[in-house]
């Protein structure tokens, strides 16, 4: 930097403060005034909107999830220590799961969508900010979740009230971390990519009510009872197999571990697939939300469907 | 050298349908750059869906339609980046304040966080709610949050300018404050297109306005200019005596009743009406200082315009 650099006056004068790209980091002259990309601007804002609407709740929810599931039932059953860490997942995919769906079909609600439009944002800053907000919040909330965990069972420990207050293993917590995440990105692309389409947040929560219930059934009781983590003594219960007979789960992954190749295969088969549906999902809702696309949602609960079925059949016109 | 320059916006045979309804309806516009242009119509005429074309927010089902140099509804990017607008609905949003929300929309004009917060300040004060900023919406009055709806499309000094029905809900002050700073605006070469239903408004505001109804257009041109058009229905007379003096006469060929003894109003059909009507009293030997004809404002206009458009089937 130069010598007139360090001397220039003060630039902080807004209109001064022209973006300049080519101003070093780190003088102690005044940032450059840069836009923010505008992606940014965007999830600032969608969080911003929704702290704002919510206030406080989810952090004193938190708390008492985390009394209940992260410290009482591992207390009373022994085998359960690691219950708070799968719980910790679903409490990063239903905040993103919520604020997803709210992302267009809220705004649409409440009036704000059209203004949002026409705005000179870019359909795609507008759905990667909206997808960015809810994947943030929802990492945000299973992170929360963990932490209160952490420190509460830590706390419980160190004083001697509870000493076999349960505590993930480092294996479990860096795996739990990461599943938040991906979980929450997840749960965020699937809930904007619906959110586009829908005239209201009520016509997503009211559509696939049945669906919603097997996944929450299978979610929440039976892939835990069959890891394990329901069971008061931490084993897995045997399941039933075709032709007689029962394998737990345990031995299925102790027969597993023959073949690592095999398994190796199948982890990656399983992971392609799920990337492969991540990124048909992201292609579907920067389609969806398309200013085109969200032009005419809205004023008929079931048009998007008819002119659909309409597009299918009859000639494009 | 002057070349004319383009016009900010032009549209040939606009149309959109919704379904069988025809909101707009082959519309042809024409809007000079710098003009304050009002697109008047009743209720459910097609303006809110025209400024949707207008901003690349709706596809045209078909028409031609090219706005600021760009042509709809490809280059809608380009427009909404040189547009501001006042739509139906104010934008604020209930989580944020004010000036969050108008700070956001100032980033997405692409202003740096610091040049946004100070020109929201400043575009805010103008509007005489410097002091309420800090408010959400619900906090706000109606008139309050449409007055941030309007700073909010000054915020990026626009180069057209796009208000859809922007005095509702404000008084009476505050609307001549609107239409204030949008003059200045025009002075300053933005185009402002505007939609109103309240003639009296459009006819002391705009310098060019179109008439439409059901998508259609009925008319165009200055306020003035259409204000002539309308039907005469009435002309109010002025002569020594008058009152008086039209009582002694046997045949007034017009209706008329006394306002003042020396003025007369009298209902006539049309300029005709009032030709015949003053050259029988000049042949009774009746002297007039001044012969006025009334009722041609541009509200009588377009009542006139809307009248003579042959009702439809009812949409
Ligand atoms: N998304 C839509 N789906 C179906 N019909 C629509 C849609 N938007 C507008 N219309 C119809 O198009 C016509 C024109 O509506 P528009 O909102 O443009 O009227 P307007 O002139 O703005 O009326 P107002 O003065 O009441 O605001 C109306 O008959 C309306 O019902
Ligand atoms: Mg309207």
């Amino acid at each position: 930097m130069t010598a007139s650099d360090a001397a220039a006056p003060d630039a902080a004068a807004p209109d001064a403060a022209a973006p300049d790209a080519t101003a070093p980091a780190g003088t102690d002259r005044p940032a450059p005034d840069r836009p923010v990309p505008a992606w940014r601007l965007v999830a600032g804002k969608e969080l911003g909107d929704l702290l704002g609407r919510i206030g406080r709740r989810p952090v004193t929810r938190t708390l008492a999830v985390v009394g209940v599931f992260g410290l009482l039932i591992p207390l009373r059953f022994s085998g359960t220590a690691n219950l708070p860490a799968f719980f910790a997942a679903f409490t990063a995919f239903l905040p993103a799961r919520l604020v997803a769906i709210d992302a267009y079909a809220g705004e649409r609600e409440r009036g704000t969508l059209e203004a949002l439009l026409a705005s000179p944002l870019s359909d795609r800053a507008i759905a990667v900010g909206k997808v960015a907000a809810a994947t943030a919040y929802g990492v945000a909330r299973g992170w929360l979740f963990l932490a209160v965990w952490l420190a509460s069972a830590g706390l419980l420990r160190a004083t001697g009230l509870a000493p076999r207050a349960p505590l993930p293993t480092p294996a479990v917590l860096v795996a739990v971390v990461v599943a938040a995440v991906v979980v929450a990105f997840g749960a965020a692309l699937f809930g904007v990519y619906q959110s586009a389409q829908a005239p209201s947040v009520r016509a997503i929560v009211e559509s696939g009510g049945l669906l919603r219930l097997v996944v929450i059934l299978v979610v929440f009781f039976v892939v835990p009872w069959v890891l394990g983590l329901l069971s008061p003594d931490g084993t897995a219960p045997a399941l039933p197999v075709p032709g007689g007979g029962g394998v737990s789960a345990d031995a299925l992954v102790d027969a597993l571990a023959v073949r690592p190749a095999a398994v190796a295969a199948a982890a990656a088969g399983a992971a392609l697939a799920g990337l492969g549906w991540l990124w048909w999902l992201a292609r579907a809702t920067l389609r969806r939300t398309g200013r085109e696309a969200l032009a005419l949602v809205g004023t008929d609960p079931d048009g998007a469907r008819r002119s659909r079925r309409r597009r299918a059949g009859g000639p494009r016109s | 050298m002057a070349v004319a320059e383009p016009p900010a916006i032009q549209c040939t045979a606009l149309t959109r349908h919704f379904g069988a309804l025809r909101a707009v309806d082959g519309v042809d516009l024409t809007v000079p750059p710098g003009v304050v242009f009002g697109f008047l119509g009743p209720n459910g005429a097609g303006k809110t869906t025209t400024i949707r074309l207008l901003l690349g927010l709706l596809p045209p089902t078909a028409g031609h339609l090219r706005v600021l140099g760009h042509d709809l509804p490809a280059g809608g990017r380009a427009v909404r980046a040189r547009t501001g607008t006042v739509l139906e609905h104010h934008g604020l949003y209930e989580g944020l304040s004010a000036r969050r929300t108008l700070e956001f929309a100032a980033g997405a004009h692409g202003l740096g966080p610091r040049t946004a917060a100070a020109r929201v300040t400043e575009v805010v004060g103008r509007m005489g709610l410097a002091d309420r900023l800090d408010d959400r919406p619900q906090a706000l009055s109606r008139g309050m949050r449409q007055r941030m709806a309007v700073a909010r499309a000054l915020l990026a000094a626009p180069d057209l300018l796009i208000l859809d029905e922007p005095t509702n809900g404000l008084d009476a002050e505050a609307a001549a404050g609107l239409r204030a700073a949008v003059r200045d605006l025009a002075a300053g070469g933005t185009t402002v297109f505007y939609t109103t239903h309240i003639l009296g408004e459009a006819e002391r505001f705009c310098d060019l306005v179109t008439v439409v109804r059901r998508g259609r257009v009925l008319g165009t041109g200055a306020p003035a200019d259409l204000r002539r058009r309308a039907p005469v229905r009435a002309v109010r007379l002025e002569g020594p005596d008058l009152a008086a003096r039209l009582g002694l006469l046997d045949g007034v060929p017009a209706a008329w009743t006394a306002v003042a003894p020396e003025v007369v109003r009298a209902d006539v059909d049309g300029v005709d009406g009032v030709a015949r009507l003053v050259a029988a009293l000049a042949a009774a030997g009746v002297a007039l200082h001044r012969v006025e004809p009334e009722g041609q404002t541009l509200e009588a206009a377009f009542l006139d315009l809307v009248a003579g458009d042959a009702p439809g089937p009812a949409t």
